[in-house]
């Protein structure tokens, strides 16, 4: 028996209550990542990112049903009591997200934030901490780090912020790193040095990396794998270079064609008009109907989509639309 | 060649540094001297890293605050020197979006309310019979559905109610629009979406654009012209597209930043060296002497920091304020 991956996701969804139908999130999601692995997850606004990633923290409101599995090292996080499952946080996990100025305590210096969870995670005296919280946001290169670290979080740039996120969430030295939009607050400069960093740290530490993202072009950049999400469902997922250079899900290809750097010159933009489908009532099969140049009545057959193109390369598509978008020709 | 319909000429905007308390606290330039004209149908990008000056720059150009030296000329007329009625016409001429829709739509209004809010202001309070149409009308220009008129900003998507923005701003009948970083918040594909909306209404009216974003590559290829501007002042205007590479270092670095698909490297990791240090972006407060990118430039020389260079234009619709850059590149005029 070959050993479990460090976590593998099976059938996962997720609806949350409210006036009328459930909103179903998060909708028959499968995927694992092993030990070391790096997976990004990519899609637009809405389709289910964030909430996937909560699934698997397990820090949704109330208001949320889940079903499916999360198996860490082939253990239910979903069955875990909450107790257990915090532990779980607390000593496998680090979290970056969007916003380092929410996530930061604004009466704490970064300094005493990540000697915190130094304390707490490893047991470490105050003194060892703080010497431990230098050399970490030092790791992460901020600046003059041990200057810094005296410093509290308004102080900084934001780069700087998401750097001494970066150390907060290295602090317990967890296996696995979810980053959450991580630079879409930063100025390009600053983001691309974040991502080549966190990159830099994930590898030298052999942690495994799970990166939300709406934008495909950060993706080659952190990421050998990518998974391609729209209306809660994963479309498309393969090994980053073979999704972006033969993407065979027509959400895919709109994706890539919404980057600027495809963009026609001073012309109208690809962009299908179409909103996605409503949250409460997805159709039958597909959900990528509603905006597909490709729709065809046999897309509302469930049992008719999947194709796999190589062991590690799924497409939820029609075998005859996404084998020919694969070899980049345009289906019958 | 027509009249501007917007113009600035040597704009300054001088603001008080924070916790710089009484007469005696240092004095910050978010503008430094800024000319620029857009003519009908014209469309300018306005890019540049955080703290640049490009929100205060947009703000000063659809009068919104008032410069410290320099003017605006809205059709020719300097707002300054307007009162009453002819300076709420040539307010109205030029319109504003910003990054954050909700700041611009009030969340008790629906999306009629606040659209026919718009027309009528336009004429200075008047209804209209038929003003309902052009509710519908204003919506199917910006690409929504009639059915939309009676939501609430709440129940929509960021990328929708940017684009009721957008419809609030045509209903005044602008001749300019001003759109602080419209896109910055949203998504790729409903970046294209409101982006596309605003190529509709420039092709269609005649209007001038000032699209102020910080991503290169957007302004690059949407516009047909291209301002760079660095601590307050412009450092390079250029036609957009991509026959015309930048040459200003910071252009440079700008450019180089933007992570891309293509081509792809055989490894996670970065792909090719800045041309200068990226760094943490910079403050007004620690502004150098000199040309203020000095201290990052890799073609810095020891003229560049002591003398500001001026923007000149070094071949056709070209202009650069960087003379170790200017000499290097290839003369074509
Ligand atoms: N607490 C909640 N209650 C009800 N619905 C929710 C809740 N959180 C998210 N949703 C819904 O779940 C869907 C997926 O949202 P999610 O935030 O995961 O999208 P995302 O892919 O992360 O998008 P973005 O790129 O904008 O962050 C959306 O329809 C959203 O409205
Ligand atoms: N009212 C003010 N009081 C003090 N300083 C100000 C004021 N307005 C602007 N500034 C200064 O001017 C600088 C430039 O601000 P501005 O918002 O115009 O830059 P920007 O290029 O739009 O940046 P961003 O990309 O972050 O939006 C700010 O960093 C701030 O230091
Ligand atoms: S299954 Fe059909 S609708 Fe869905 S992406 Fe493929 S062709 Fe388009
Ligand atoms: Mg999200
Ligand atoms: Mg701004």
């Amino acid at each position: 028996m070959s050993a479990a991956p460090l976590l593998a996701v099976e059938d996962l969804a997720v609806a949350f209550k409210g006036d009328g139908a459930p909103v179903q999130a998060v909708r028959g999601v499968s995927f694992a990542l092993p030990r070391a692995g790096t997976l990004a997850l990519v899609g637009e606004s809405g389709g289910g990112k964030s909430v996937l990633a909560l699934a698997l923290l397990g820090l949704l409101p109330a208001t949320a049903t889940v079903s499916g599995r999360v198996l860490w090292e082939g253990t239910d996080l979903v069955a875990l009591p909450e107790r257990d499952r915090q532990r779980w946080r607390g000593c496998k996990l680090g979290l970056v997200l969007q916003d380092p100025l929410a996530a930061l305590n604004p009466v704490l210096t970064v300094g005493d934030q990540v000697a915190e969870g130094l304390r707490y995670h490893r047991g470490l005296g105050r003194r060892a901490a703080r010497e431990a919280a230098v050399s970490l946001l030092a790791e992460v290169r901020l600046p003059d780090a041990a200057a810094r670290a005296r410093d509290y979080p308004h102080r900084l740039s934001g780069g700087m912020r998401q750097r001494a996120l970066l150390a907060a969430a290295l602090a317990c030295g967890p296996e696995l790193l979810i980053a959450d939009e991580p630079t879409a607050s930063l100025d390009v400069t600053v983001q691309a040095e974040v991502l080549d960093l966190m990159a830099e740290l994930v590898r030298a530490r052999g942690m495994a990396l799970l990166f939300v993202t709406h934008n495909l072009a950060l993706v080659p950049r952190v990421a050998e794998r990518a998974a391609v999400m729209f209306a809660g469902r994963l479309v498309e997922m393969g090994p980053a270079r073979a999704v972006i250079e033969a993407p065979a899900h027509p959400f895919t290809r709109a994706l890539l064609a919404a980057l600027p750097e495809r963009w026609p010159l001073h012309g109208r933009l690809p962009a299908a008009d179409a909103p996605g489908p409503d949250p409460r009532r997805p159709p039958p099969g597909c959900p990528y109907v509603c905006r597909c140049p490709h729709a065809r009545p046999a897309c509302a057959d469930e049992s008719a989509l999947g194709l796999a193109l190589a062991d590690d390369r799924r497409v939820a598509c029609l075998p005859e639309v996404a084998g020919p978008l694969a070899r980049g020709e345009v289906p019958a | 060649m027509s009249e501007p319909v917007l113009e600035v000429r040597d704009l300054v905007v001088t603001r008080r540094a924070p916790g710089g308390a009484g007469r005696r606290g240092r004095s910050l330039h978010p503008v430094a001297g800024v000319s620029l004209a857009l003519r009908a149908g014209d469309s300018v990008g306005l890019t540049g890293e955080s703290g640049g000056g490009k929100s205060t720059l947009a703000r000063a150009m659809a009068g919104l605050l008032a410069p410290t030296a320099g003017r605006v000329l809205v059709a020719g007329r300097e707002l300054a020197q307007l009162r009453g009625r002819q300076l709420r016409c040539a307010r109205r001429l030029v319109q504003m979006v910003f990054q954050d829709p909700s700041g611009s739509l009030d969340p008790r209004q629906t999306v009629e309310e606040a659209l026919r809010e718009a027309l009528e202001a336009g004429r200075d309070g008047r209804r209209q019979p038929d003003d309902h149409e052009r509710v519908l009308g204003l919506l199917d220009e910006v690409g929504l559905d009639g059915a939309l008129a009676a939501a609430w900003p709440h129940e929509m998507s960021g990328g929708q109610r940017q684009r009721v923005a957008i419809a609030r701003a045509l209903a005044a009948q602008p001749a300019a629009l001003v759109a602080d970083e419209p896109t910055a918040a949203l998504d790729l594909t409903s970046q294209a979406r409101v982006l596309n909306v605003l190529l509709s209404a420039r092709q269609r009216r005649g209007l001038a654009l000032l699209l102020v974003s910080h991503a290169w590559p957007v302004v690059r290829r949407f516009c047909d012209r291209v301002a760079v501007m660095y601590l307050g002042l412009l450092v390079e205007v250029m036609p957009g597209g991509a026959d015309t590479p930048p040459l200003h270092p910071y252009s440079r670095l700008l450019a180089a930043a933007v992570p891309s698909v293509a081509p792809l490297p055989t490894a996670p990791g970065p792909r090719e060296p800045f041309p200068g240090r990226s760094g943490e972006p910079p403050s007004l407060l620690t502004r150098p002497p000199g040309c203020p990118f000095h201290p990052r430039c890799a073609l810095a020389e020891a003229s560049c920091r002591t003398e500001l260079p001026d923007l000149a234009e070094v071949s056709a619709a070209h202009f650069l304020r960087c003379p170790p850059a200017a000499r290097r590149a290839p003369r074509t005029f």
